[in-house]
C-alpha cells in the first residue's frame, strides 16, 4: 500500500488531478523512454508521442469529469452502506441493553399512546371539521333573554319570518326543531323514535342532498300539504334493512299515514343530534305566533360576509322587533354562534385542558428518557472513545445515536399508536353523553400526522442529546483512566435541570387534579332539589293521534288525562314502587319558560320568563322536594276545578319579595291561576347553575299535548329492578305507548356532572403516572450521583464522614431539585390555571391550602425517592471504594 | 488502414475489458495488449484509452491501484471486477451473435468458424 492511496481513501477528492495527470505522463514518458532506447532523439520522440497520444488537455478534462463522477457515486454507495451499518449496529445495541430498550419503549409507548387518544378525541370532538360544504358559513341564530340571562334560545316562528324578510347577510335561513314521534308497524310493537321538523329549505342550506329520493317540497312543508317523511340513514338500516324500496312506501308516524320521500344521509346529524326520521316542519307567516320560542334558526351566511357582521344585523333586527312587539319580545336579543362551534365549546374547553396534561405527562416520561440517556451516553463514554480514536468523525457518531433513536421511538409510537386505539374507545366510553354526541373518536389522517410529527420531535431530541453529550468527550481522559469528566458533570447538571422541570409539571398536574376533585366532591355536595337515591325514571310517549288535542276543548282532554291517572296507578302497584308521578320533564331537565303577569300589577316586559313544570300532584313528595309555604298541589285540583299553582323559592323571592307570593295570582295560558304554595328551589338548569324561577302547574288541570312524557317511581327495591314491571304496567293502560330510557336518577344525576367526572377521572390517573415517573427520575439522578461518586463518598468517610453526614449529603442533592421543581411548577400553574377555570366550581385557584398539601405531598414522595440511593451512599464501605480505584 | 475502435460502439470497452481478463494492468500495457492482439488492425488515438478506462472504473467494472511497474515506476493498475467479469462475458456473446448474424448476411464467414 502506497501513501498515495491512503489520501485517496481519506480524501479522493482531492487526489483525482494529481493522478489523472500522473497517470498519463507515465504513458507518456514511457512511450518517449521506447523510442529513445530505439535510437530516436528525444524532442523528436515526444512530438510523435505526443501526436499519437491526442490533446491530453482535453483527454485529461474528461478523465478528471469520470473521475469525480466515480467519486460522487462512491460516497453516495458510502452514505447507504453506512446506514445499513448503522440500523444493524443499532440493533445489536438495543439488544444487547435490552432492558434499557424495553424501559425506554415502554415509557415512550404508554406516553405517546395517552397523548394520541387525548389527541384523537380533541380531534374528534373540537377540531374535526363539520361535513358540511363551506362550513365556515353555517350559522345558528339564537336568542338570548336579558332579563333571566339565558342565552341559546329558541326563536319565535314570526321572529323567524322577520329574520328571513329583513337579513342581508344570510343567503338562506331554515328553521328546525328535535321532538319524538311514535312509528306504528304492523309485525312489531309501536317504536320511539326521535324525529327533526325542519323547514324544507333545510337541506340547501347545510349544502346536504339526499341519499336516495328526494328532500321535501314546497307543497309537503305547507300547514296542510301531503304528509311526507324523510329517512335517516341509520334508521333506514335498522328499520328497513337499507331496502331502497322503502322510498315511495307508506308508513305510520303519530297515527298517520306519511309517504317515504326519500333516506338522508348521516351528516345531517352534525346539526340535530342523533335523529330517526325528518318531517317537514309544516309553517307559515299565516299560521306564526311570536310568544312561543320553540324553533331553532340555522342560516347560511353570503359569501364573504363575516360572523360579525351577521351578529350586528340580527342584533339589530331583534332590537328593532323589541320595538314593535314590546310585549312579546322585550329584552330578547340575538347571538349569531358558528354552527362549528355550537354544544362544542365547553367541550373544547375540557379536552384542551386535558391535552395540555397528557402533553405534560408525554414531556415527563421523555424527560424520564432523557434521563437514562443521558446515563447511558456517560456509561458508553468510553466505547466513544475508541470509536473516535480509530477515526469516526463526528457525523459517524451523531448517526449512530440517530439511528437509535429512530429505532427507538418508532417502536415506540408504533406501539403508541396500537395503545391509542384501545386508549381511545376507553376515553370515548368514559366520556360523558353530551361529548359522545360530538364526534367519534379515529385514527384518520389528522391523529397520524399528530403522532408523526411527536415521534419525528422526540426521535430529532433523542438523537442529538447523546451526540452533544458527545461532543463535550474528552479524549485522553477517557482512554486513561474512565473516571468523571467534564461530559459527565455537564450532563449531571443538565440532568439535575431535567428532574426539577419534571417536578415542576408532576405539580401542576397534582395542582389541576386537586381542584377537579374538589370540584366533583363540590357537586356531589350540591342539594339538587331532590333525593336521587331509589328512584328510577322512564320516557313514554303519546301517539299525537290517538289522543286527540282538541284545542278548542282545551284543558279537557278525558283522554290524555285518563292515560295519566291510569298509568299512575298501575305503576303504583307494580312490587317494590313507594309513589309515582308523571312529569313533562325531570328534574335536571331544563324544560321550558313562559311568559306570565302577576294579577293587579301592569304587565312588565322585563320580567323576563318563568320555567314552567308541569307535573302530577304525587311529584312533591315522589321527588322530595321540600315545601317551604302553603301547601303543594292536591289531587282535587282537577279541570273544572280553581285553578292553582306551587313556586320554588327563587320566583316567590324575586317576583314577590314582600313574601305575599301565596294567595296572588299569576296568570298565563290565558287564565290567572292562586299560587297555593312554595317549594324548595330545583336546580334545573344543572348543578352549577342558579336555579332558575320556576312554577309547577298539576297535569290534572293542564294536560300535556303529545310526546315525550316522564314517569317518576321511587321503589323500596333496587330501581332498575322494577324496569319490568314499569313497563309492563304502562302496557296494561295502553299496549301501543312506548316506553324507553328506562334509568336511575342517580345515573341521571351523574351524567349532570359528567363532564367534570371525565375530567377528573382522567386528570387523576395523568397526574399519578406524572408524580410516579418525577419520583423516579430523582432517584434515577440521585442513584446515577451516588455511583459516579463513590469513590469521593470513600474518601469522605475515611476522612471522617460518618454516615448520617452521608445521607445528609444526597438528601440535599435531592431537596434542591425538589424545591426548585415544586416552586415553579407552582408558580407556572398559577399563570396557567385560568384555563382550567370553567371546569371548575367551588374551589379556589389560588388557594394557600391546596398548595402547600400538594408541595408537602410531592416533597415526601421526591424524599422517599431520594431515600433509596443515600441508604446506598451511607453502605458504601470506604476501604472497599479506596481499593478498588 | 485500419478500422477506427471508436466507430464501433463499444468496442473499445470491450477490448479493455477483455485485455485485463488475465490480470491487472496499467492503461500502456492495456494499450500495448490490444495493439499486438488486433496485429494493428484496430489503431487507436492512444489517449482515447484513458476516458474509457475511467468510465468502466466509475461504473465498476474496474477498480483502480496505484502500484509499481517491472522498472520499480509508480502507474495506476486497473483490475477486472466481478461486476466487470460479468459484464465482459455477456457482451462477448452479445458482439458473437451480432457478428454471426451481420456475417451470414453479408455471405461471409465469422472468423472464428475457420479455428
Amino acid at each position: 500500500m502506497d501513501w498515495r492511496d491512503v489520501r485517496r481513501a481519506l480524501s479522493p477528492r482531492e487526489a483525482i488531478e494529481e493522478d489523472v495527470e500522473e497517470e498519463l505522463r507515465f504513458h507518456i514518458e514511457e512511450r518517449v523512454r521506447e523510442l529513445v532506447a530505439s535510437g530516436t532523439d528525444e524532442a523528436e520522440a515526444r512530438e510523435e508521442v505526443l501526436e499519437k497520444f491526442g490533446d491530453v488537455r482535453t483527454l485529461e478534462e474528461m478523465c478528471r469529469r469520470l473521475n469525480s463522477q466515480r467519486v460522487d457515486d462512491e460516497e453516495r454507495r458510502g452514505t447507504m452502506e453506512a446506514l445499513v451499518r448503522d440500523f444493524r449496529l443499532a440493533l445489536r445495541t438495543m439488544a444487547r441493553s435490552s432492558g434499557f430498550t424495553a424501559t425506554v419503549v415502554v415509557t415512550l409507548a404508554l406516553a405517546i399512546g395517552a397523548t394520541t387518544a387525548i389527541f384523537g378525541v380533541l380531534e374528534a370532538v373540537a377540531l374535526r371539521a363539520l361535513p358540511f360544504a363551506g362550513a365556515d358559513r353555517l350559522a345558528i341564530v339564537w336568542q338570548n333573554d336579558r332579563a333571566t340571562g339565558t342565552v341559546r334560545e329558541a326563536a319565535s316562528t314570526s321572529d323567524y319570518y322577520d329574520y328571513l324578510e329583513r337579513s342581508r347577510t344570510f343567503d338562506d335561513l331554515a328553521i328546525f326543531s328535535t321532538s319524538t314521534a311514535v312509528l306504528s308497524r304492523d309485525d312489531a310493537p309501536a317504536l320511539q323514535l326521535n324525529s327533526v321538523r325542519a323547514s324544507q329549505n333545510v337541506f340547501s342550506v347545510l349544502g346536504v342532498e339526499p341519499r336516495l329520493g328526494r328532500g321535501f317540497t314546497q307543497e309537503e312543508d305547507l300547514p296542510d300539504g301531503p304528509l311526507a317523511v324523510l329517512l335517516a340513514e341509520a334508521a333506514w338500516i335498522d328499520l328497513y334493512g337499507g331496502d331502497p324500496a322503502v322510498v315511495g312506501r307508506t308508513i305510520t308516524v303519530d297515527d298517520e299515514a306519511h309517504e317515504v320521500v326519500g333516506v338522508l344521509p348521516e351528516e345531517v346529524e352534525a346539526l340535530t343530534g342523533e335523529a330517526d326520521i325528518w318531517l317537514p316542519i309544516r309553517q307559515s307567516p299565516a299560521i306564526a305566533t311570536r310568544p312561543q320560542h320553540w324553533v331553532r334558526v340555522v342560516g347560511r351566511l353570503g359569501p364573504d360576509v363575516a360572523m360579525e357582521a351577521a351578529q350586528a344585523e340580527m342584533a339589530g333586527i331583534m332590537a328593532d322587533l323589541e320595538v314593535e312587539f314590546a310585549d312579546d319580545n322585550a329584552n330578547r336579543g340575538a347571538f349569531v354562534e358558528p354552527l362549528a362551534d355550537v354544544g362544542r365549546s365547553e367541550a373544547r374547553t375540557t379536552l384542551w385542558v386535558l391535552f395540555a396534561a397528557v402533553l405534560a405527562v408525554l414531556a415527563i416520561a421523555c424527560v424520564n428518557v432523557a434521563n437514562l440517556l443521558l446515563a447511558r451516553g456517560a456509561g458508553r463514554m468510553k466505547e466513544l472513545a475508541v470509536l473516535t480514536a480509530v477515526g469516526a468523525g463526528a457525523a459517524d457518531v451523531r448517526r449512530r445515536f440517530f439511528m437509535e433513536a429512530l429505532l427507538t421511538t418508532s417502536l415506540a409510537s408504533v406501539l403508541g399508536v396500537g395503545l391509542a386505539a384501545v386508549g381511545n374507545r376507553l376515553l370515548f366510553e368514559l366520556a360523558p353523553a353530551e361529548l359522545q354526541a360530538l364526534g367519534q373518536p379515529e385514527l384518520n389522517l389528522p391523529v397520524l400526522a399528530f403522532v408523526l410529527a411527536v415521534t419525528a420531535l422526540i426521535c430529532v431530541g433523542f438523537g442529538l442529546l447523546p451526540s452533544l453529550q458527545a461532543r463535550k468527550l474528552d479524549l485522553q481522559a477517557e482512554l486513561k483512566d474512565g473516571r468523571t469528566t467534564g461530559g459527565r458533570a455537564a450532563a449531571l447538571g443538565l440532568r439535575r435541570v431535567l428532574v426539577a422541570a419534571q417536578l415542576a409539571l408532576a405539580v401542576s398536574l397534582l395542582l389541576g387534579a386537586t381542584l377537579l376533585i374538589g370540584t366533583v366532591r363540590n357537586l356531589q355536595g350540591v342539594d339538587p332539589g331532590f333525593q336521587a337515591e331509589q328512584m328510577v325514571r322512564a320516557d313514554f310517549a303519546l301517539p299525537a293521534g290517538r289522543y286527540p288535542e282538541d284545542m278548542s276543548r282545551y284543558p279537557d282532554w278525558p283522554e290524555i288525562n285518563g292515560l295519566i291517572v291510569g298509568v299512575e296507578e298501575a305503576v303504583e302497584a307494580v312490587p317494590g314502587v313507594r309513589s309515582v308521578s308523571v312529569v313533562l320533564n325531570h328534574p335536571l331537565d331544563r324544560g321550558f319558560t313562559n311568559s306570565f303577569q302577576v294579577e293587579g300589577r301592569a304587565y312588565d316586559p322585563t320580567q323576563g320568563e318563568m320555567t314552567t313544570r308541569m307535573v302530577t300532584p304525587s311529584y312533591f313528595s315522589t321527588v322530595g322536594l321540600a315545601l317551604l309555604e302553603g301547601r303543594t298541589l292536591s289531587d282535587t285540583d282537577r279541570v273544572g276545578e280553581p285553578g292553582v299553582i306551587v313556586l320554588n323559592r327563587e320566583a316567590a323571592t324575586r317576583y314577590f319579595p314582600e313574601g305575599d307570593a301565596v294567595g296572588s295570582r299569576i296568570g298565563f295560558w290565558g287564565q290567572f291561576r292562586e299560587v297555593v304554595g312554595v317549594v324548595a328551589n330545583e336546580r334545573v338548569h344543572g348543578l352549577t347553575a342558579d336555579p332558575p324561577p320556576a312554577m309547577y302547574i298539576s297535569m290534572y288541570q293542564a294536560p300535556p299535548r303529545g310526546g315525550r312524557i316522564t314517569l317518576m317511581a321511587r321503589t323500596e327495591v333496587p330501581p332498575l329492578s322494577v324496569a319490568d314491571g314499569l313497563r309492563a304496567a304502562v302496557h296494561t293502560v295502553d299496549s301501543e305507548v312506548p316506553v324507553f330510557n328506562i334509568t336511575t336518577m342517580e345515573e341521571t344525576l351523574a351524567e349532570a356532572m359528567g363532564r367534570e367526572r371525565f375530567a377528573t377521572t382522567v386528570l387523576v390517573v395523568f397526574a399519578g403516572v406524572a408524580v410516579f415517573l418525577a419520583i423516579l427520575g430523582v432517584h434515577g439522578v440521585l442513584a446515577y450521583l451516588v455511583a459516579q461518586r463513590g469513590h469521593e463518598v470513600g474518601v469522605r468517610m475515611a476522612l471522617g464522614a460518618t454516615r448520617s453526614d452521608v445521607v445528609r449529603l444526597v438528601l440535599r442533592q435531592g431537596a434542591t431539585m425538589t424545591v426548585v421543581g415544586i416552586v415553579a411548577g407552582c408558580l407556572v400553574f398559577m399563570a396557567a390555571a385560568g384555563l382550567l377555570q370553567t371546569l371548575l366550581y367551588g374551589v379556589s385557584v389560588t388557594s394557600p391550602v391546596m398548595y402547600l398539601g400538594v408541595a408537602l405531598t410531592l416533597g415526601v414522595a421526591a424524599m422517599a425517592g431520594s431515600a433509596l440511593p443515600a441508604m446506598r451512599a451511607a453502605s458504601i464501605d470506604p476501604v472497599k471504594s479506596l481499593r478498588s480505584e | 488502414m485500419g478500422i477506427d475502435a471508436n466507430t464501433l460502439y463499444g468496442t473499445l470497452n470491450l477490448l479493455v475489458l477483455r485485455a485485463l481478463r488475465e490480470g491487472p494492468l496499467h492503461g500502456l500495457a492495456v494499450s500495448r495488449l490490444i495493439e499486438a492482439a488486433t496485429r494493428g488492425a484496430l489503431r487507436i488515438e492512444e489517449g482515447a484509452l484513458y476516458p474509457a478506462l475511467h468510465r468502466l472504473e466509475r461504473d465498476r467494472f474496474l477498480e483502480g491501484e496505484w502500484g509499481r511497474t517491472e522498472e520499480n515506476r509508480r502507474a495506476k493498475f486497473y483490475r477486472l471486477t466481478r461486476k466487470g467479469r460479468r459484464h465482459l462475458e455477456r457482451e462477448t456473446a452479445r458482439w458473437t451473435s451480432h457478428v454471426t448474424a451481420v456475417a451470414g448476411l453479408l455471405d461471409v464467414e465469422a472468423p472464428w468458424s475457420e479455428a
